[in-house]
């Protein structure tokens, strides 16, 4: 679980701040999206779940640790986080070998590890990437393979930051599938409502780094009116309506 | 830009190089640094102005690059700036050194142009054998050896995030240099007026960028004080290998073997 109370948080050397009095819970299995305008401060909370930014006011909880310097290592092991960009989280020189990165460092024998590798290539449709040199991927392919990169840690907190910002119609829709068909606890930020609409249950509405909204997500994705006030627009599957 | 391209797929080919399954990638990462230090070591030891042996010690290069499949002109051309600035370091031994010891016609041969050949011949041969090592070892195996002849985790660290910022310090570079083009399509080259600001960008993109890259791999679980051990022992193919070419670098070192062949002839 996560427990995020009364956090605020400004960027080292920034007199704004990014995040304000922000409060909300989420449970094991739920999958929640957050929704935004740009700067709204989506990026930041996330970082501030894995303990990529330390200096806040307030309280983070995940399964009962707080986040801070000395319990990151234990808590990061639960969670797989995707960067908006994914040409940080690349860095191995072939697919195979940074998707395998993450379950090495964890110890688990040779074959646990290839076993570990190969089933997240195939889940999300990339195997046949598996030798090909990070530097010879299309955006989008390297988006997959980022994203293959945490499926095989088996978090059990998984953390996408735009997942599906590189992707076309028909990976978007295996992502979509691959991340219905995964357990645990799932955390989306995305500008792509209809994917939100299309994964999760909750969503959270910041804008300016306040919460302005936190419940089901259907009733927040057809309120037309509180979207378009925080620079969203109601999600085309819904449009027509 | 072409030059930048050609280097991050120099960087990138070396790496992947490194991770095939060659006859001397399967020799223990120990071992093959272990020879490597003890090459360069001797080959530094040989007097200045011993040509004949500093010669003799590129037998042990043309044995590596046969068994490993290397090819050395390609090495040679990866290295041209390297050689280049060995070649600029050179050429102030026969400026400065010159007693004349013999005549090749009416050409006066220098101490000091002995002297010359030789540091060169030292440094491209210093080099090449890191450069084979690299090609043959990843630099994960790399550091694998480093943390049994017990480096420092602080070093060993340093060693694998420099290998692995240079290809984020050149796509930073081919980044800022694209995004330049396409703004000032005209311009040759970069204006003097740009360069202070491209520059100031690329140090903070960089910086930015390595810091990403290293919380990247903090997520996944990175941690120096585990990464870096490896319980394989160093097997028997590669205990063989290490007496050999032991043995192969003290004779090289230490017999006079050209000479003995010319012995042998005269
Ligand atoms: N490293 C940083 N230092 C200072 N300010 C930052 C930094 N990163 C982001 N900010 C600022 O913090 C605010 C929130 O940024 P954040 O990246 O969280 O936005 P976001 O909601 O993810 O936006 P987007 O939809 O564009 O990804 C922005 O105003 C941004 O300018
Ligand atoms: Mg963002």
């Amino acid at each position: 679980m996560i427990e995020v109370k009364e956090v605020s948080f400004s960027y080292n050397g920034s007199k704004k701040q990014t995040l304000s009095n922000m409060n909300f819970k989420i449970e094991n299995e739920e999958s929640v999206g957050i929704i935004g305008a740009n700067g709204a401060g989506k990026s930041t909370i996330l970082k501030l779940l894995v303990g990529l930014e330390l200096s806040y006011q307030g309280n983070i909880i995940i399964n009962n640790l707080k986040v801070e310097k000395q319990n990151l290592q234990e808590i990061r092991q639960k969670i797989g986080y995707v960067f908006q960009d994914s040409d940080s989280q690349l860095f191995m020189p072939t697919v195979y070998e940074d998707v395998a990165f993450a379950p090495r460092n964890y110890g688990f024998s040779k074959e646990e590890v290839d076993a570990r590798t190969i089933e997240a290539l195939k889940s999300i449709g990339i195997e046949e990437l598996q030798d090909r040199q990070i530097y010879r991927l299309s955006g989008g392919e390297k988006k997959l393979a980022s994203i293959a990169t945490v499926l095989s840690m088996k978090p059990d907190i998984l953390i996408f930051d735009e997942p599906t910002i590189a992707l076309d119609p028909k990976n978007r829709r295996r992502f979509i599938n691959v991340l219905n068909s995964l357990k645990g606890m799932k955390i989306v930020t995305s500008h792509d409502l209809d994917l939100i609409y299309d994964t999760c249950d909750r969503t959270i509405l910041i804008a300016d780094g306040k919460i302005i909204f936190d419940g089901d997500t259907k009733t927040i994705l057809q309120n037309k009116d509180l979207l378009e006030n925080n620079g969203l627009e109601l999600p085309l599957s819904l449009q027509r309506r | 830009m072409n030059k930048i391209d050609n280097a991050i797929k120099t960087v990138h080919h070396m790496d992947y190089y490194a991770n095939h399954n060659g006859y001397l990638n399967k020799i223990h990462p120990l071992v093959k640094l272990l020879i490597t230090i003890i090459y360069i070591v001797l080959l530094t030891s040989i007097d200045k102005y011993n040509l004949v042996m500093t010669l003799a010690m590129s037998i042990y290069l043309i044995l590596i690059s046969i068994i490993g499949d290397l090819s050395i002109k390609n090495a040679l051309k990866n290295l041209k700036v390297v050689l280049l600035l060995l070649f600029i370091l050179g050429i102030a031994n026969p400026i400065l050194d010159r007693t004349i010891i013999t005549y090749i016609g009416i050409v006066p041969v220098t101490t000091g142009m002995i002297s010359m050949f030789t540091l060169l011949l030292k440094g491209i041969f210093a080099i090449l054998a890191s450069y084979f090592l690299i090609l043959t070892t990843s630099i994960e195996e790399i550091c694998y050896a480093l943390k049994m002849i017990h480096m420092p985790n602080i070093l060993i660290t340093v060693v694998m995030l420099i290998y692995r910022y240079i290809i984020v310090f050149l796509k930073e570079v081919q980044r800022i240099w694209v995004a330049y083009q396409m703004r000032a399509p005209k311009q040759k080259g970069v204006h003097y007026k740009a360069w202070g600001s491209l520059i100031g960008s690329l140090m903070l993109r960089s910086i930015d960028r390595a810091q990403v890259v290293y919380e990247s791999m903090e997520l996944r679980g990175f941690n120096p004080d585990t990464f870096f051990v490896k319980k394989e022992k160093v097997d028997k193919k590669s205990w063989v290998y290490f007496c050999l070419m032991l043995a192969l670098l003290i004779i090289l070192r230490f017999v006079p073997i050209f000479e003995i062949i010319g012995g042998i002839f005269i």
